[in-house]
């Protein structure tokens, strides 16, 4: 069983960070929209669950690449809002060169063109 | 994101825990309110977002889990976990934490005894890099030299600084009106700067007060609290020493007590006043007279033997002088230096305390690691038997989502917690074991011997607790990590298909017995030792004799010594009622005395190099022999004619004339004695028999007996200070005591008589020693041995409890009860006897580690091993008794219904 969750955490850690770090380049952000915007933005094709969502986010504001406030939805509710921060950003263009590489190298090994 | 925010970001889930839940709350619900409009503006069905939807505890602590200090709060549950379950087992957690106190406390209580007794360092600056100078001279004790020595060891090259002190001895201090005796140093004027103390209050003596003969005196923080109650203006009051004004300029801190161990420092004043106090100083007893105790400061610990070479050439260029083996073929002719390392302090000639206690601490120190092993090894059953109860709980854990690791780190948080339990009401026993310790140990040292909750003893503490944790905690929690998911949630499983408990279990109560044995045996060693040193002839009379020790220093009568009032005091002493005789002596058995070596030469007999020559000298006067019950074997007592410098006697014991005179005729035999500068030819007129004097367990040493009056004629080592009064008593009588002390102060008001007591007494307080390592030592085994038992009733219950059908089945099968009683006896018997054969070997290995504590007891340790292991026996049927009472009552009927 922690064999199996460690390599979620590197999934998260790999893939999860990027993709809510590439979402929240549109703006401030809550929880549930950022999960939408994944999943709509991949057309369906990713589906953000609550107990990955959460923890990443928590883990990017432990290392200061995302911030948080509460604030007013447009609904009227109390929702906490998430930023990216500018050493956000920076890890953000390092991941997606991070993530070119990797595509490419894995497109190549599988011998698409 | 300032940096501060993303600080206070790591903080927040730990210490506003509730805001943090709140807002994961909140956050929650909303995520989960806008899910379920979205799902119902889908076509999805409601419970496709049911099912989407997870348990908000399980993302909570997923969430947590991410938090920087995530393990710190897991650490916080498993401490609230832990604590709820220790009050939940009241009774194991009070033996575990009985028994780890127990452990730990002996471990915390013997260590502190080891710092305070050998390790404490000299509270000065530097303590490794100091050294006394000692020189193998022709006399002893061999560190006093003389004035000129030092102005010429100041020259040599090799020490980084030296510095000389000096005893002025206990001078008539006066301030305000009581006068007090106070025991004064003279000290070189860059004494304090050598050592390296600071001041409390004030300054310390400097050279200039040395130069300028300033009578200037520093006083000790316990002397400025007797004599000033701690005010600042001491600083610049006057002290009367000895008719002399001394005017105080400074305070020593509270932790200098001189360099001495045991330390004893009271005053200090320039050594170029010496004189002034009424000491032996330069001017008035020469240049050459040996009066100082010299002390260096050499780079460190490595350079001290290079330094000595240098300044051993120095001292025998100029001050070399004759050893006792000069003219001795292969023998030194000339003295040479040495220097000792004095980081401890200096060890007193005649209380070498690292030497007294060293083995016997260390000794102290295996038993009590040893106690502490069998604790551990008793919680160690305790908690498996535990985990085994609740292998279940830890399923249903394991089956909710709980990783092993997580519940091991739990196992392991329980064990800590206890140990920490343990180790602070360890500590509080080893406070009160100290202080009963302390009254066993010699006067000087007693002060010395507390809990001092420094860093060394909190350090060990700590480390002991965290050793035990990884003893007795690592076991059950790798069990936890392995236990089966299914077949504890199988409810039948438990109770019918008898679990077999593992060899680990069955091996530690084995351990335990062997552990005991080892102890147990220990003990009883160490109380038969007491008991034949109680038995053992030391050749003089214990009983119906008192002693009392009279010191003219700092009195009317130093000058001219006891000697002019002995006879008055003798002839007052001998007409108390009751007493028959009545005598003076350096030295008195058990009672103890300033004993003075002496080099000597015997008519006829020549040393083989590298011989022992020492003699010990106790001047005594006439009916000494009587009144102490030394018995004479040959020749005659002295008489009060004894008193010619020309027509010198002796009487030697039996170990003096076995080594030097052996079968030839010691009456009228010449022996010569050299004592410093006073060399004496005397002839031997009769033999007394051996008497040990410090040691029961020793042989006693070759000694000298002289008359008193021909030693106290003496130039330079007569004139004794200080002298015991013996009397012998026709009946045992207390009153003698007070009559003693009246007698005294009747004929002699102003001699200080101390300590009048029966050399009964004498002889308790010289066994203290013996007596508390026996105590120890009886305890140690004892607790060893109720830890033994406990845990293995704990394993003979567990095995009945599990075995109840089985016990039921053979009861309806016809086996009687006694037949069911002795299945479980035997059981336990049958663990003691293993544990037994194993601690055979150790207990024997144990007798030997001791053999050099142990007394009369040569051969004689299988008796003991076997006394220990019938106890353990008899611990075994005492400890199985009542599980097997409950095996005997088992009704098969309701055994066999119970699944």
């Amino acid at each position: 069983m922690p064999a199996k969750r460690e390599s979620r955490n590197e999934l998260l850690a790999g893939t999860m960070d990027l993709l809510i770090l590439q979402t929240l380049t549109l703006g401030k952000l809550h929880g549930y929209a950022i999960a939408r915007h994944i999943e709509r933005s991949s057309e369906a094709l990713l589906r953000v669950e609550q107990g990955s969502l959460y923890p990443a986010l928590e883990r990017l504001q432990t290392k200061g690449w995302v911030t948080s406030a509460w604030a007013k939805s447009p609904t009227g509710r109390r929702a906490r809002y998430y930023t990216i921060t500018s050493s956000g950003r920076k890890r953000l263009g390092e991941k997606i060169s991070a993530f070119d590489e990797l595509a490419l190298a894995i497109s190549r090994v599988l011998g698409r063109p | 994101m300032s940096l501060f925010d993303a600080f206070r970001h790591r903080l927040r889930p730990l210490f506003r825990r509730d805001a943090f839940d709140r807002e994961m709350d909140e956050e929650f619900r909303h995520h989960l309110e806008l899910q379920g409009q979205d799902f119902r503006d889908d076509d999805h069905a409601t419970a496709h977002a049911r099912a989407r939807f997870g348990s908000p505890t399980y993302y909570k602590e997923e969430t947590r889990r991410m938090t920087p200090l995530a393990w710190l709060d897991a650490l916080r549950q498993d401490l609230r976990y832990a604590t709820r379950n220790l009050l939940r087992a009241p009774a194991f957690t009070a033996v575990a934490t009985l028994s780890l106190a127990i452990g730990i406390g002996a471990n915390s209580a013997i260590f502190a005894l080891i710092y305070s007794v050998l390790l404490l360092p000299l509270p000065v600056s530097h303590p490794e890099q100091l050294v006394e100078v000692v020189h193998t001279g022709p006399d002893l004790p061999n560190d006093i030299f003389s004035y000129h020595d030092f102005q010429s060891l100041r020259q040599a090259s090799g020490f980084a600084q030296v510095t000389a002190f000096g005893g002025a001895g206990n001078v008539e201090a006066v301030h305000g009106s009581e006068p007090r005796s106070v025991s004064v140093t003279a000290v070189a004027g860059n004494f304090f700067a050598t050592i390296g103390i600071l001041p409390l209050q004030g300054r310390l003596i400097d050279a200039e007060d040395e130069r300028v003969r300033a009578p200037v005196v520093v006083i000790s923080a316990d002397l400025w609290t007797a004599l000033f109650n701690r005010t600042p203006d001491a600083i610049g009051a006057t002290i009367t020493l000895q008719g002399r004004g001394f005017t105080v300029i400074g305070v020593t801190p509270g932790s200098y007590q001189g360099l001495g161990y045991p330390g004893s420092f009271e005053a200090a004043i320039p050594l170029s006043t010496l004189s002034l106090v009424g000491g032996d100083s330069a001017e008035t007893a020469g240049a050459n007279a040996p009066t100082l105790q010299i002390v260096g400061r050499v780079a460190g610990r490595g350079a001290a033997p290079r330094a000595a070479a240098m300044i051993d050439a120095t001292f025998r260029s100029c001050c070399a002088r004759e050893s006792i083996g000069a003219g001795v073929r292969g023998m030194p002719a000339a003295a040479s230096i040495h220097l000792v390392n004095i980081e401890h302090g200096i060890a007193s000639f005649k209380f070498d305390v690292a030497a007294m206690f060293s083995r016997l601490l260390l000794e102290l120190m295996g038993g009590a690691v040893v106690v502490l092993l069998a604790a551990c090894a008793n919680i160690a059953t305790l908690l498996l038997a535990r985990a085994l109860a609740r292998e279940r709980e830890l399923a249903i854990r394991l089956s909710l989502g709980a990783s092993r690791r997580r519940l091991a780190g739990q196992m392991l948080v329980e064990s800590a917690l206890l140990a920490s339990i343990g180790a602070m009401a360890g500590l509080m026993l080893a406070g009160l074991a100290l202080r009963v310790i302390a009254h066993h140990m010699p006067g000087p040292i007693a002060d010395r011997v507390g809990l001092q909750l420094n860093g060394e003893i909190l350090g060990f503490t700590a480390a002991v607790a965290v050793g035990s944790v990884l003893l007795f905690g690592l076991v059950p929690a790798w069990r936890a990590t392995r236990t089966a998911l299914i077949a504890p949630l199988k409810v039948a499983a438990s109770s019918s298909a008898a679990r077999r408990t593992g060899m680990l279990d069955l091996g530690v109560v084995v351990a335990q017995v062997a552990i005991a044995l080892v102890l147990v045996n220990a003990a009883g060693l160490f109380v038969a030792t007491l008991r034949n040193l109680r038995t053992v002839n030391g050749g003089f009379a214990v009983e119906r004799t008192v002693t009392t020790r009279l010191d003219s220093r700092g009195t009317p009568y130093e000058n001219d010594g006891i000697i002019a009032v002995a006879d008055p005091l003798l002839r007052e002493a001998a007409r108390i009622p009751g007493v028959r005789s009545a005598a003076f002596s350096m030295v008195v058995p058990m009672f103890g005395g300033r004993r003075i070596g002496s080099a000597i030469a015997v008519e006829g007999y020549s040393p083989s190099p590298d011989q022992d020559l020492t003699g010990w000298i106790n001047p005594v006067t006439p009916g000494f022999f009587a009144t102490l019950g030394i018995a004479l074997r040959q020749g005659r007592d002295f008489s009060s004619d004894d008193r010619a410098a020309d027509q010198r006697v002796a009487i030697v014991n039996d170990a003096f004339v076995h080594q030097y005179i052996r079968d030839r005729d010691p009456l009228g035999m010449t022996v010569r004695s050299i004592m410093g500068a006073d060399t004496m030819l005397m002839a031997i007129v009769g033999v007394a028999r051996d008497a040990r004097y410090t040691d029961l367990r020793q042989p006693a040493l070759p000694m000298i007996y002289m008359p008193l009056a021909q030693f106290e004629a003496l130039p330079v080592v007569g004139r004794l200070r200080v002298l015991n009064l013996t009397v012998r008593t026709i009946a045992d009588d207390a009153a003698i005591i007070t009559s003693l002390r009246n007698a005294v102060r009747a004929e002699a008001p102003d001699l200080r008589a101390d300590g009048p007591e029966t050399i009964e007494a004498s002889l308790d307080a010289a066994m203290s020693r013996e007596t508390l390592t026996a105590e120890l030592a009886s305890l140690f085994g004892a607790v060893a041995l109720i830890l033994a038992a406990i845990g293995l009733y704990g394993l003979v219950s567990y095995h009945v409890a599990q075995r109840t059908r089985e016990i039921g089945v053979r009861m309806a099968l016809g086996s009687g009860r006694s037949s069911v009683v002795w299945m479980v006896l035997r059981q336990a018997l049958g663990l003691v006897t293993i544990g037994v054969l194993v601690g055979v070997p150790l207990a024997f290995g144990g007798g030997k580690v001791i053999a050099a504590e142990l007394f009369g007891l040569a051969g004689q340790n299988q008796f003991f091993v076997l006394g220990a292991a019938l106890l353990l026996l008899a611990a075994a049927v005492v400890a199985s008794a009542l599980p097997a009472q409950r095996a005997a009552k088992v009704d098969p009927v309701i055994a066999l219904r119970a699944d």
